[in-house]
Protein backbone atom coordinates (compact mmCIF):
# COMPACT_ATOMS: atom_id res chain seq x y z
CA UNK A 1 0.00 0.00 0.00
CA UNK A 2 2.43 2.56 0.86
CA UNK A 3 4.95 1.25 -1.86
CA UNK A 4 2.10 2.94 -4.00
CA UNK A 5 3.06 6.28 -4.67
CA UNK A 6 7.20 5.27 -5.14
CA UNK A 7 5.84 2.53 -8.11
CA UNK A 8 3.63 5.50 -9.53
CA UNK A 9 7.10 8.34 -9.40
CA UNK A 10 8.95 5.74 -10.44
CA UNK A 11 6.81 5.22 -13.27
CA UNK A 12 6.63 8.76 -14.31
CA UNK A 13 10.20 9.19 -14.30
CA UNK A 14 10.62 6.15 -16.48
CA UNK A 15 7.57 8.05 -18.76
CA UNK A 16 9.34 11.22 -18.63
CA UNK A 17 12.78 9.83 -19.41
CA UNK A 18 11.55 7.59 -22.63
CA UNK A 19 8.49 9.54 -23.68
CA UNK A 20 11.12 12.64 -23.60
CA UNK A 21 14.29 11.87 -24.36
CA UNK A 22 15.45 12.82 -27.61
CA UNK A 23 17.28 9.62 -29.98
CA UNK A 24 19.39 11.30 -32.67
CA UNK A 25 21.57 8.82 -34.60
CA UNK A 26 25.22 10.75 -33.87
CA UNK A 27 27.75 10.42 -36.21
CA UNK A 28 29.54 6.93 -35.45
CA UNK A 29 33.13 5.74 -35.06
CA UNK A 30 35.30 4.23 -32.20
CA UNK A 31 38.76 6.25 -31.93
CA UNK A 32 40.22 4.30 -34.60
CA UNK A 33 37.61 4.61 -37.36
CA UNK A 34 38.99 6.24 -40.29
CA UNK A 35 38.41 9.91 -40.69
CA UNK A 36 36.70 11.93 -43.67
CA UNK A 37 36.34 14.97 -44.96
CA UNK A 38 33.02 15.84 -47.06
CA UNK A 39 34.52 19.73 -48.60
CA UNK A 40 32.08 21.59 -49.95
CA UNK A 41 33.47 23.84 -52.12
CA UNK A 42 30.72 26.51 -52.06
CA UNK A 43 33.29 29.48 -52.16
CA UNK A 44 31.38 31.63 -49.57
CA UNK A 45 31.99 34.07 -47.53
CA UNK A 46 32.37 33.63 -43.83
CA UNK A 47 34.84 33.90 -40.93
CA UNK A 48 37.47 30.99 -41.20
CA UNK A 49 37.23 28.98 -38.97
CA UNK A 50 33.58 29.45 -37.66
CA UNK A 51 30.93 26.79 -38.19
CA UNK A 52 29.08 26.54 -41.60
CA UNK A 53 26.84 24.72 -43.24
CA UNK A 54 26.44 24.97 -46.99
CA UNK A 55 25.71 27.84 -49.03
CA UNK A 56 22.98 27.63 -51.77
CA UNK A 57 22.70 25.80 -54.02
CA UNK A 58 24.44 22.90 -51.49
CA UNK A 59 22.06 24.09 -48.83
CA UNK A 60 20.64 20.33 -48.25
CA UNK A 61 24.05 19.94 -46.75
CA UNK A 62 24.32 21.00 -43.18
CA UNK A 63 24.57 19.40 -39.38
CA UNK A 64 21.97 16.38 -39.21
CA UNK A 65 21.77 15.59 -42.80
CA UNK A 66 22.95 12.19 -43.37
CA UNK A 67 25.81 11.41 -45.32
CA UNK A 68 25.66 7.68 -46.79
CA UNK A 69 28.71 5.64 -48.10
CA UNK A 70 28.01 2.28 -50.25
CA UNK A 71 29.40 -0.64 -52.06
CA UNK A 72 26.94 -3.45 -52.80
CA UNK A 73 25.31 -4.69 -49.60
CA UNK A 74 27.97 -2.22 -47.45
CA UNK A 75 26.61 0.75 -46.18
CA UNK A 76 28.34 3.43 -44.10
CA UNK A 77 26.01 6.62 -42.32
CA UNK A 78 27.09 9.00 -40.78
CA UNK A 79 24.90 11.99 -39.45
CA UNK A 80 26.90 14.98 -40.30
CA UNK A 81 28.14 17.58 -37.64
CA UNK A 82 28.58 21.02 -37.45
CA UNK A 83 31.00 22.14 -40.68
CA UNK A 84 34.07 24.04 -40.59
CA UNK A 85 34.51 27.33 -42.52
CA UNK A 86 37.98 26.64 -44.41
CA UNK A 87 40.26 28.60 -46.75
CA UNK A 88 39.85 28.06 -50.58
CA UNK A 89 42.90 30.06 -51.27
CA UNK A 90 46.03 31.26 -50.00
CA UNK A 91 45.32 35.41 -50.82
CA UNK A 92 45.63 37.72 -48.14
CA UNK A 93 42.77 39.25 -47.72
CA UNK A 94 43.98 42.04 -45.42
CA UNK A 95 41.56 42.63 -42.64
CA UNK A 96 38.33 41.79 -44.04
CA UNK A 97 36.66 39.85 -41.76
CA UNK A 98 34.60 37.39 -43.78
CA UNK A 99 36.81 35.69 -46.90
CA UNK A 100 35.95 33.22 -49.73
CA UNK A 101 35.60 29.48 -48.05
CA UNK A 102 34.54 25.87 -48.53
CA UNK A 103 32.67 24.34 -45.91
CA UNK A 104 34.24 21.03 -44.37
CA UNK A 105 32.42 18.21 -42.26
CA UNK A 106 34.67 16.36 -40.79
CA UNK A 107 33.55 12.58 -39.87
CA UNK A 108 34.63 9.41 -38.64
CA UNK A 109 33.68 6.94 -40.86
CA UNK A 110 33.70 2.70 -39.37
CA UNK A 111 34.01 0.18 -41.60
CA UNK A 112 35.53 1.95 -44.63
CA UNK A 113 37.10 -0.14 -46.71
CA UNK A 114 40.35 1.54 -48.72
CA UNK A 115 40.01 -1.11 -51.13
CA UNK A 116 36.45 -0.34 -52.45
CA UNK A 117 35.17 2.16 -54.24
CA UNK A 118 31.67 3.59 -52.58
CA UNK A 119 29.11 5.45 -54.14
CA UNK A 120 28.08 8.61 -51.94
CA UNK A 121 24.81 9.83 -51.20
CA UNK A 122 24.11 13.26 -48.95
CA UNK A 123 20.51 13.93 -47.39
CA UNK A 124 19.67 10.96 -50.47
CA UNK A 125 21.48 12.96 -53.37
CA UNK A 126 24.25 11.48 -55.14
CA UNK A 127 27.68 13.06 -54.50
CA UNK A 128 30.08 10.77 -56.78
CA UNK A 129 32.13 8.28 -56.27
CA UNK A 130 34.55 8.16 -53.32
CA UNK A 131 37.69 5.85 -52.49
CA UNK A 132 39.46 6.34 -49.30
CA UNK A 133 42.77 6.59 -49.24
CA UNK A 134 44.73 7.25 -45.32
CA UNK A 135 47.45 8.69 -47.23
CA UNK A 136 46.13 10.87 -49.95
CA UNK A 137 43.58 11.91 -47.75
CA UNK A 138 41.57 13.24 -50.28
CA UNK A 139 38.15 14.47 -49.10
CA UNK A 140 34.64 14.18 -50.83
CA UNK A 141 34.09 17.28 -52.59
CA UNK A 142 31.05 19.33 -53.41
CA UNK A 143 30.80 19.34 -56.94
CA UNK A 144 33.19 16.84 -57.28
CA UNK A 145 37.09 17.60 -58.44
CA UNK A 146 37.98 16.95 -61.59
CA UNK A 147 41.34 15.90 -60.11
CA UNK A 148 40.52 14.15 -56.83
CA UNK A 149 44.22 14.53 -55.90
CA UNK A 150 44.77 18.09 -56.76
CA UNK A 151 46.06 20.07 -53.76
CA UNK A 152 43.62 21.88 -52.05
CA UNK A 153 44.02 24.93 -49.49
CA UNK A 154 41.92 23.71 -46.58
CA UNK A 155 43.83 24.55 -43.92
CA UNK A 156 45.20 21.76 -42.21
CA UNK A 157 45.26 18.81 -45.03
CA UNK B 1 -14.03 3.69 -4.57
CA UNK B 2 -11.26 2.64 -2.79
CA UNK B 3 -7.63 4.02 -2.11
CA UNK B 4 -5.42 2.32 -4.67
CA UNK B 5 -7.85 2.99 -7.53
CA UNK B 6 -8.13 6.37 -6.71
CA UNK B 7 -4.23 6.34 -6.91
CA UNK B 8 -4.54 4.71 -10.04
CA UNK B 9 -6.97 7.33 -11.50
CA UNK B 10 -4.59 9.70 -10.33
CA UNK B 11 -1.64 8.07 -12.16
CA UNK B 12 -2.84 7.55 -15.08
CA UNK B 13 -4.16 11.52 -15.03
CA UNK B 14 -0.37 12.79 -14.21
CA UNK B 15 0.74 10.13 -16.91
CA UNK B 16 -1.64 11.45 -19.41
CA UNK B 17 -0.44 15.21 -18.84
CA UNK B 18 3.01 14.59 -18.96
CA UNK B 19 2.67 12.77 -22.24
CA UNK B 20 0.16 15.48 -23.99
CA UNK B 21 1.45 18.18 -22.18
CA UNK B 22 4.88 17.99 -20.54
CA UNK B 23 6.73 15.99 -23.80
CA UNK B 24 4.19 17.62 -26.26
CA UNK B 25 5.83 20.98 -27.26
CA UNK B 26 3.79 24.23 -27.02
CA UNK B 27 3.79 25.71 -30.29
CA UNK B 28 5.78 28.52 -30.24
CA UNK B 29 6.30 31.37 -32.92
CA UNK B 30 2.66 32.14 -33.68
CA UNK B 31 0.46 35.19 -34.11
CA UNK B 32 0.48 35.91 -30.15
CA UNK B 33 3.82 36.51 -30.29
CA UNK B 34 3.65 39.51 -32.64
CA UNK B 35 3.95 42.56 -31.41
CA UNK B 36 1.28 45.00 -29.85
CA UNK B 37 0.24 48.49 -30.16
CA UNK B 38 3.17 50.84 -30.90
CA UNK B 39 4.29 52.57 -27.31
CA UNK B 40 3.51 56.38 -27.23
CA UNK B 41 6.77 58.73 -27.54
CA UNK B 42 8.27 56.74 -30.15
CA UNK B 43 9.05 58.00 -33.46
CA UNK B 44 11.49 56.69 -36.38
CA UNK B 45 14.43 57.79 -38.24
CA UNK B 46 13.56 56.98 -41.99
CA UNK B 47 16.14 56.08 -44.33
CA UNK B 48 15.05 57.43 -47.71
CA UNK B 49 18.06 56.41 -49.55
CA UNK B 50 17.44 52.54 -48.83
CA UNK B 51 15.94 50.31 -51.66
CA UNK B 52 12.12 48.69 -50.62
CA UNK B 53 12.89 45.71 -48.84
CA UNK B 54 11.41 42.64 -50.83
CA UNK B 55 7.66 42.14 -49.90
CA UNK B 56 7.01 39.20 -47.49
CA UNK B 57 3.66 36.59 -48.13
CA UNK B 58 3.98 33.75 -45.75
CA UNK B 59 2.69 32.57 -42.72
CA UNK B 60 3.95 32.00 -39.02
CA UNK B 61 3.91 28.64 -37.62
CA UNK B 62 0.70 28.63 -36.53
CA UNK B 63 -0.80 29.01 -40.11
CA UNK B 64 -1.41 32.87 -39.52
CA UNK B 65 -0.59 34.99 -42.58
CA UNK B 66 2.24 37.43 -42.55
CA UNK B 67 3.12 39.83 -45.01
CA UNK B 68 5.78 42.70 -44.86
CA UNK B 69 2.94 45.93 -43.76
CA UNK B 70 2.35 43.72 -40.86
CA UNK B 71 6.09 43.33 -39.51
CA UNK B 72 7.08 46.97 -39.99
CA UNK B 73 4.38 49.01 -41.63
CA UNK B 74 4.39 51.41 -38.86
CA UNK B 75 7.60 50.35 -36.92
CA UNK B 76 11.11 48.97 -37.85
CA UNK B 77 11.98 45.12 -38.16
CA UNK B 78 14.46 42.60 -37.71
CA UNK B 79 14.13 39.71 -39.66
CA UNK B 80 16.70 36.54 -38.38
CA UNK B 81 17.14 34.09 -41.02
CA UNK B 82 17.06 31.06 -39.25
CA UNK B 83 16.88 27.14 -39.16
CA UNK B 84 16.30 24.58 -36.43
CA UNK B 85 20.01 22.80 -37.40
CA UNK B 86 21.51 26.21 -37.56
CA UNK B 87 24.35 26.42 -34.47
CA UNK B 88 25.46 30.18 -35.34
CA UNK B 89 21.34 31.35 -35.39
CA UNK B 90 21.20 29.68 -31.86
CA UNK B 91 24.17 31.71 -30.53
CA UNK B 92 22.08 34.76 -31.70
CA UNK B 93 19.54 33.74 -30.42
CA UNK B 94 19.97 35.84 -27.30
CA UNK B 95 21.21 39.26 -29.03
CA UNK B 96 17.88 38.79 -30.69
CA UNK B 97 15.98 38.49 -26.84
CA UNK B 98 17.76 40.96 -26.07
CA UNK B 99 16.92 43.54 -28.86
CA UNK B 100 12.95 42.31 -28.08
CA UNK B 101 13.47 42.76 -24.88
CA UNK B 102 14.90 46.61 -24.60
CA UNK B 103 12.82 47.67 -27.71
CA UNK B 104 9.65 46.06 -27.08
CA UNK B 105 7.00 46.63 -29.13
CA UNK B 106 8.67 49.47 -30.61
CA UNK B 107 10.84 47.61 -32.84
CA UNK B 108 9.17 43.54 -34.59
CA UNK B 109 11.73 40.82 -34.53
CA UNK B 110 10.80 38.00 -36.21
CA UNK B 111 12.33 34.77 -36.91
CA UNK B 112 12.39 33.74 -41.19
CA UNK B 113 12.98 29.83 -40.64
CA UNK B 114 14.10 27.85 -44.04
CA UNK B 115 12.90 24.44 -42.72
CA UNK B 116 11.37 22.02 -45.15
CA UNK B 117 7.77 21.40 -44.62
CA UNK B 118 8.74 17.69 -43.46
CA UNK B 119 10.82 18.81 -40.64
CA UNK B 120 8.46 21.03 -39.50
CA UNK B 121 8.22 19.31 -36.17
CA UNK B 122 12.37 19.10 -35.48
CA UNK B 123 11.89 23.18 -36.30
CA UNK B 124 9.08 23.54 -33.81
CA UNK B 125 10.69 21.01 -31.04
CA UNK B 126 13.63 23.19 -31.54
CA UNK B 127 11.64 26.46 -30.90
CA UNK B 128 10.88 25.11 -27.92
CA UNK B 129 14.16 24.36 -26.67
CA UNK B 130 15.37 27.15 -27.46
CA UNK B 131 12.38 29.31 -25.40
CA UNK B 132 12.17 31.56 -28.63
CA UNK B 133 9.69 34.62 -28.02
CA UNK B 134 9.34 35.78 -31.20
CA UNK B 135 6.51 35.05 -34.30
CA UNK B 136 8.52 32.75 -36.41
CA UNK B 137 7.65 33.05 -40.24
CA UNK B 138 7.77 29.87 -42.07
CA UNK B 139 9.64 28.99 -45.41
CA UNK B 140 9.96 25.67 -46.33
CA UNK B 141 10.82 27.05 -50.13
CA UNK B 142 13.16 29.37 -49.27
CA UNK B 143 10.70 31.98 -51.28
CA UNK B 144 11.59 34.67 -48.43
CA UNK B 145 14.93 33.61 -48.10
CA UNK B 146 15.71 33.97 -52.03
CA UNK B 147 14.08 37.04 -52.14
CA UNK B 148 16.34 38.64 -48.94
CA UNK B 149 19.37 37.01 -50.94
CA UNK B 150 19.99 34.39 -48.17
CA UNK B 151 22.30 31.62 -48.99
CA UNK B 152 23.25 30.53 -45.34
CA UNK B 153 22.03 31.15 -42.06
CA UNK B 154 22.11 33.08 -40.22
CA UNK B 155 21.64 36.38 -41.41
CA UNK B 156 19.92 39.49 -40.45
CA UNK B 157 18.18 42.31 -41.72
CA UNK B 158 16.71 45.62 -40.60
CA UNK B 159 13.80 46.99 -42.44
CA UNK B 160 12.90 50.73 -41.16
CA UNK B 161 9.76 51.69 -40.53
CA UNK B 162 9.04 52.82 -44.04
CA UNK B 163 10.06 49.43 -45.31
CA UNK B 164 13.37 50.12 -46.73
CA UNK B 165 15.97 47.11 -46.46
CA UNK B 166 18.40 49.28 -44.20
CA UNK B 167 21.08 46.70 -43.73
CA UNK B 168 21.63 43.17 -44.15
CA UNK B 169 24.44 40.72 -41.92
CA UNK B 170 25.33 37.45 -43.63
CA UNK B 171 26.90 35.54 -41.16
CA UNK B 172 23.92 37.71 -38.59
CA UNK B 173 24.32 41.03 -36.79
CA UNK B 174 26.62 41.85 -34.90
CA UNK B 175 24.93 42.73 -31.85
CA UNK B 176 26.98 46.33 -31.05
CA UNK B 177 26.35 47.15 -34.99
CA UNK B 178 22.31 45.93 -34.81
CA UNK B 179 21.87 48.13 -31.61
CA UNK B 180 24.00 51.00 -32.89
CA UNK B 181 21.35 50.79 -36.47
CA UNK B 182 18.51 50.67 -33.89
CA UNK B 183 19.55 53.33 -31.99
CA UNK B 184 19.45 55.75 -34.63
CA UNK B 185 16.47 54.59 -36.29
CA UNK B 186 14.38 54.37 -32.99
CA UNK B 187 13.73 57.94 -31.22
CA UNK B 188 12.28 57.86 -28.02
CA UNK B 189 10.30 61.54 -27.08
CA UNK B 190 8.44 60.67 -24.75
CA UNK B 191 9.22 60.44 -21.27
Amino acid sequence: MTRLPHLLAASLAALMLAGCAAQPATPGGGSDAPTIDLLVRDSHLRVAGEPCSAARPHQYIHRGAVLVLEHGSDRISVELPDGEAVHIDDIDYGAAPRIPTACRFRVAAPGLDPDLDYAVTIDGRSAGDYRYDADEAAPIAVPPLADPGAILETGDR
Amino acid sequence: MSSIPRAALVGGLLVTALLFGGCTPQERGGEDRLPGPLPEGVTFEASPSAPKAPSIDAELVDGTPVAGDLLWGDRPAVLQFTTAWCTRCDEQQPVLDGISRDYGDAVTVALVAGDPSEDRDLLLEHLEELGVGQPVIVDPDLRVWRSYAVDEPPMTALVDADGRLVKLWPGGADEAKLRTELDRIVQRTGG
